[in-house]
């Protein structure tokens, strides 16, 4: 269980822009194994979603390497959950989470069954055949998890999945989402928040990242006990260690807001 | 753990039925602006009317609406001089337009996708477009002339031209304007070439499509009016200006009339398309207040 998943080396992004090239990430090297749940905390702009795109292969890197490892070729490699949700307008809540299944070809009763099934998972069975348009900003957030989970990948790619929900439906789709990741068994996660609770209650390790441009700060093993639900919050283990992260988080995000009011 | 999706769903009602209150409301406001705007120009006629019988408005220039449709029923019955009913200048002309917007929007809706996914496409046809672009279309008529003689080609060409360069810049900038991370998530759950074209980057640019064949419905109705005030012995446009010609005042409004009701049919008939082909963006005219 321990083989590695993905590893990135001395890994880079720079962002040319008219103003001049932006350092994105230096020097990043973290393996991720695999069927781990891995969190990413960081301040705003650190480059967090730049390195789950280089991750997903949407963007590629300026210097060093990334090395993931397929297992399944029957499988997509990825799904990434959108930090923008990221969903198509012009498709309804159910088709939404169908579209992966539908691009690679699984016939309609089949991808419709699963679709249904994921859908009834995040709450939203009563929204099936509503716009995009007319759904709060966390329903969309729903739909954009929904549709990555329906599509099974080995490895799910999850940007700050929900910034967009409110404390309680959040602590709720928290324990969903760790119930279906032990269901579906040994999906590789990695999972970018701002929420230190998050990233403790969910990882298996937390990776802190340095203010802009983005360095590995340091990365904390997060030994408590699976399943995990929301009592967990409640045990002195629990508060330790967070509370250790938000220490080391705090100094970076402070660094951030000085370095944003010189710029300004 | 089967509450949380309970959970949600009794929230999700909630949510709904909230919403079906405020449906039944909306329902009874929406009735009442459709009356309005049904009954609003049978009130302009009334007024019409009635400023003319009255005198106040001169009934040599300004006949009366009931006075133009007996012409237009006439019109209808008996031929003109030219031999054509009123029907049968609607049909020749409605004949011009859709053949025109046909010869035109085709083709620059196929150009504008291309123009709008490639770049190299992009830079190649970018500053023959920007050139080309600002010529009024109709001033375009007379070398039609000299091509194609005084046929029907000539019109139907002119009116292309035009819907051409309409659909093509809609289109072309609805493309370039799709949210990439639309893009970016539509290919990283597996969409390759046709079916990121057809399932992504067409419906994306629908609506910018459709703003485009709107405008170019438009243009091409007021190309082939144009067009035949100068030569022809028939159409919409010919009726006009030959009873301008010899002041029959009421044929002139039959005229507009036509041209009018067929501008206002052209114009809901493609929003009734566009409503029935883009059911998401459906919301955005009832938000109104
Ligand atoms: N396409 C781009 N072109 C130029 N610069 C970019 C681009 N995308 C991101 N950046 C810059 O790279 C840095 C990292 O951005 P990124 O979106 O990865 O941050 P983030 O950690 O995800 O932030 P947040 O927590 O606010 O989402 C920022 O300084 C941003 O301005
Ligand atoms: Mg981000």
């Amino acid at each position: 269980m321990t083989a590695p998943k993905i590893e990135l080396r001395g890994l880079g992004k720079i962002y040319p822009t008219p103003q001049g090239d932006v350092d994105a990430l230096v020097d990043i090297n973290l393996t991720v194994n695999d069927g781990e749940f891995l969190c990413i905390v960081g301040p705003s702009g650190c480059g967090k979603s730049t390195l789950l795109r280089i991750l997903a292969g949407i963007y590629e890197e300026t210097s060093g390497e990334i090395i993931v490892h397929k297992a399944d070729i029957d499988r997509p490699l990825n799904s990434v959950v959108f930090q923008e949700y990221a969903i198509f307008p012009w498709r309804t809540t159910l088709d939404n989470i169908a579209f992966g299944l539908e691009m690679r070809g699984v016939p309609k009763p089949n991808r419709m069954a699963i679709a249904r099934a994921y859908m009834e998972k995040v709450g939203l069975t009563r929204f099936a055949d509503n716009y995009p348009n007319q759904l709060s900003g966390g329903m969309k957030q729903r739909v954009a998890l929904a549709r990555a989970m329906a599509n099974d990948p080995e490895i799910l790619l999850m940007d700050e999945p929900f910034g967009a929900l409110d404390a309680q439906t959040r602590e709720v789709m928290q324990e969903e989402l760790l119930r279906i990741w032990e269901e579906d068994g040994g999906k590789t996660v990695v999972y970018i928040t701002h929420s230190i609770d998050e990233a403790v209650m969910l990882g298996d390790r937390v990776v802190i990242m340095t203010a802009h441009p983005g360095r590995i700060k340091s990365i904390h093993p997060i030994d408590l006990p699976r399943p995990r639900t929301q009592q967990i919050r409640g045990t002195a283990e629990y508060a330790h260690i967070a509370q250790v992260i938000r220490e080391d988080l705090s100094e970076e995000v402070d660094k951030a807001q000085a370095m944003e009011r010189l710029e300004s | 753990m089967a509450t949380t999706g309970e959970t949600l769903q009794a929230t999700a009602e909630e949510v709904i039925r909230k919403h079906e209150t405020k449906r039944t409301r909306l329902f009874y406001k929406d009735a009442f602006y459709k009356l309005l705007s049904l009954i609003s120009p049978f009130v302009l006629l009334a007024i019409w009317e009635i400023v003319v019988r009255t005198e106040i408005l001169n009934p040599i220039f300004f006949p009366p609406p009931t006075e133009i449709f007996k012409t237009m029923i006439e019109m209808v019955q008996e031929p003109d001089a030219g031999g054509f009913l009123l029907q049968d200048h609607i049909a020749i002309s409605l004949r011009r337009v859709i053949l025109g917007f046909l010869l035109g929007t085709i083709p620059g809706l196929i150009l504008g996708l291309l123009i709008g996914w490639f770049r190299s496409v992009r830079a190649f046809f970018d500053p023959i477009i920007a050139a080309t672009y600002p010529i009024p279309k109709i001033s375009l008529l007379p070398l039609m002339l000299v091509i194609f003689g005084f046929g029907e080609t000539s019109k139907i060409v002119t009116v292309a031209i035009a819907g051409f360069f309409l659909v093509l810049i809609s289109t072309a900038a609805g493309v370039t304007q799709i949210d990439h991370v639309l893009i970016q998530a539509a290919e990283n759950y597996g969409a390759k070439r046709s079916k990121l074209f057809t399932k992504v980057i067409l419906p994306a640019t629908l609506p910018s499509i459709f703003t485009g064949l709107r405008l170019s419905l438009g243009i091409s109705l007021l190309i082939v009016v144009a067009a035949e005030f100068i030569n022809t012995n028939s159409g919409i446009g010919f009726l006009i200006w030959s009873s301008w010609q010899v002041l029959a005042v009421k044929k002139m409004y039959a005229g507009l009339i036509v041209i009018a009701a067929l501008g206002l049919f052209f114009t809901s008939g493609l929003e009734r398309i566009g409503r029935f082909l883009m059911p998401w963006a459906g919301d955005i005219q009832s938000r109104t207040k």
